[in-house]
């Protein structure tokens, strides 16, 4: 388990012409937190991702994990601490899903040491986890699109991850498949103990699950909090440009019903 | 999983083909001469069989190196149909070893030859690395096209320098080019089969790095490899083993597009098993071609890169349409 925090984070791509993909943006994690980064397409999302899981250095700001920077830690060490699954993985050699699930164990080996039983055995477990283990032998790139997901996420929570990041998990996915797929992520965080942040425009979706919401717009954080109080009618129509009613959820969590205008 | 008990048999079966392909090899020919009567046997049937186990152990070390770098290559360009030849990396490594035999390099090193033909394969690496940066989606189409490119601008030079080139010269150098396995020196050989042992161990210690490098730069990252560091040193072993078959034998294509793929079938896409299979499974398939090429119109010979690019052009096409229809 481990804390997050993003401090002052600002970044730009190269050759962006000064336009900055994140502008002062702040975010603290707790420890076993789960939040969702919401916010329309181009708010810096996946950018914010990319700086906080070490992938991308910011150009000013810091971003630390227990109080250690980052980017300064050991690459495996990093691998070992952050789990990331992406929003999309393509690979075009014939792994068989076991075999995607055992990279994400061996990440956190030496480069000589071979698998033992126990990282096999997680590897199984992480699997059975995600219900796939009856696909391991089945080719990696002949699954379906939320098969593939499953398996990428048991990739990750394989080396047990202190934090796990979640790119569009849901983008892929048909609305039953989605439900049980943040239904099994939520599940997992309470098991493992495991700090989740999920990055999506599924406000809808996000919105019914999560307890805390950072709610971003054109690369800064506009709206940070639980999502009783962060999701409403007035901070979807500020930052979407669309009309909905909100309404709290009895489970927690806030339902939102859009209005279609109708000619 | 029975991983383990695979991992035997296949490379058990892979260690007890080696043998019986060179004795095969050996037996065949002009004349038939059983191998095993060496021990007693006239001069000259000895000498041949001398000159046969050369030309196959050439054959093996550099199909062998020829495979494995495919295979490298593949892993971190991320695309099954890169090969040395198609990216023009054995041009660049052909014309380093032809300017070092032009200029008489030859004469004062036996390694002159390959360390040339080891900085043309860097140079052409790195100008189709560059030629194809930021080209995103489109990155594995855009490498093979600047590998294209790179291959037949070094050919071009090579044509050009044949063309003003003195008669000795010439000779020495299209002696080279005509991608023949007859036995070099004994150093060149050793050199090569060195550099093929070497780098394969190299390149299986950093197996599970290409394992990750092949799932896209952003996921090898999360997965603790260096995308650039990691991948520069597997593109840079693979081109170092490139130089060393092609001053060893001249250009001969299509060798690391249809052994890692025949391979992948068999032992499976896991680099750690793909690379040591590969150079074993790669020396054995030029040891094979070479045999029928030397064999099939007896006395005449076919250079072995005409039948592996026989054997490969077609198999290319096949690849790339297959791909299409997925």
């Amino acid at each position: 388990m481990a804390t997050m925090m993003a401090e002052n984070v600002d970044f730009s791509y190269p050759g962006a012409d000064g336009a900055d993909a994140l502008r002062g943006v702040s975010v603290s994690i707790p420890e076993g937190g789960a939040l969702g980064i919401i916010g329309p397409n181009g708010a810096g999302k996946s950018t914010l991702l990319r700086v906080m899981s070490g992938y991308l250095r910011p150009s000013s700001g810091a971003v630390s994990i227990d109080g250690r920077s980052v980017s300064s830690l050991p690459r495996g060490e990093r691998a070992a601490l952050i789990g990331v699954v992406p929003q999309n993985v393509f690979t075009p050699m014939p792994y068989t899903a076991w075999q995607v699930v055992e990279m994400g164990r061996a990440a956190r080996l030496p480069r000589f040491s071979p698998l033992r039983r126990e990282d096999r055995a997680a590897v199984g477990d992480a699997m059975r986890e995600m219900d796939v283990f009856d696909l391991a032998e089945r080719p990696f790139n002949a699954l379906s699109g939320g098969e593939r997901q499953r398996v990428v996420l048991a990739s990750a929570i394989a080396r047990k991850p202190a934090v796990l990041f979640l790119d569009e998990p849901t983008s892929q996915l048909d609305i039953g498949h989605a439900i049980r797929f943040v239904g099994l992520v939520l599940e997992l965080r309470k098991r493992l103990g495991m700090t989740v942040v999920v990055v999506s425009h599924d406000v809808q979706l996000m919105s019914g699950f999560l307890p805390r919401m950072v709610v971003m717009r054109d690369g800064r954080v506009v709206a940070d909090g639980p999502t009783e109080e962060v999701v409403t009618a007035e901070m979807i129509e500020r930052v979407y440009g669309c009309r909905v009613e909100t309404s709290r959820r009895k489970d927690g969590g806030v339902a939102i019903l859009p209005e279609i205008p109708r000619h | 999983m029975n991983k383990r008990r695979d991992d035997t048999l296949i490379f058990g079966s892979l260690l007890l083909a080696l043998p019986a392909l060179l004795l095969a090899g050996m037996a065949v020919g002009g004349e038939f001469i059983n191998p095993m009567d060496y021990a007693n046997g006239d001069r000259l049937s000895n000498a041949l069989l001398e000159l046969r186990f050369l030309r196959l152990a050439t054959a093996f070390a550099v199909g062998g190196a020829l495979s494995v770098s495919g295979v490298a290559y593949q892993a971190v360009l991320r695309n099954p149909l890169a090969e040395p030849y198609i990216l023009g990396i054995s041009g660049g490594a052909g014309l380093g070893a032809a300017l070092a035999i032009g200029a008489k390099l030859a004469a004062l090193s036996p390694l002159a030859v390959p360390a040339a033909s080891f900085a043309g394969a860097l140079l052409v690496l790195a100008a189709v690395l560059f030629l194809s940066r930021g080209a995103g989606a489109e990155y594995a189409t855009h490498i093979m096209l600047s590998g294209v490119i790179a291959g037949s601008v070094c050919s071009s030079v090579l044509m050009f320098m044949i063309s003003v080139m003195d008669l000795e010269t010439l000779h020495s150098v299209t002696w080279w080019m005509l991608g023949s396995l007859t036995p070099q020196g004994g150093t060149l050989l050793a050199a090569t089969l060195a550099a093929g042992v070497a780098g394969t161990v190299f390149l299986f210690i950093f197996g599970r790095d290409a394992d990750a490098l092949s799932m896209g730069s952003e996921t090898a990252f999360h997965l603790g490899v260096s995308p650039r560091s990691a991948g520069f040193a597997i593109l840079g072993t693979a081109s170092m083993l490139t130089a060393a078959a092609v001053s060893l034998a001249g250009i001969i294509g299509f060798v690391g597009l249809i052994v890692p793929h025949i391979l992948r079938g068999l032992v499976g896409a896991s680099h750690r098993r793909l690379f040591p299979a590969a150079y074993l499974a790669g020396g054995m398939f030029l040891m094979v071609c070479d045999t029928i090429a030397r064999t099939a119109l007896y006395p005449k010979e076919i250079p072995v890169g005409v039948l592996t690019a026989a054997l490969g052009g077609p198999f290319f096409i096949w690849l790339v349409n297959r791909g299409r229809s997925v």
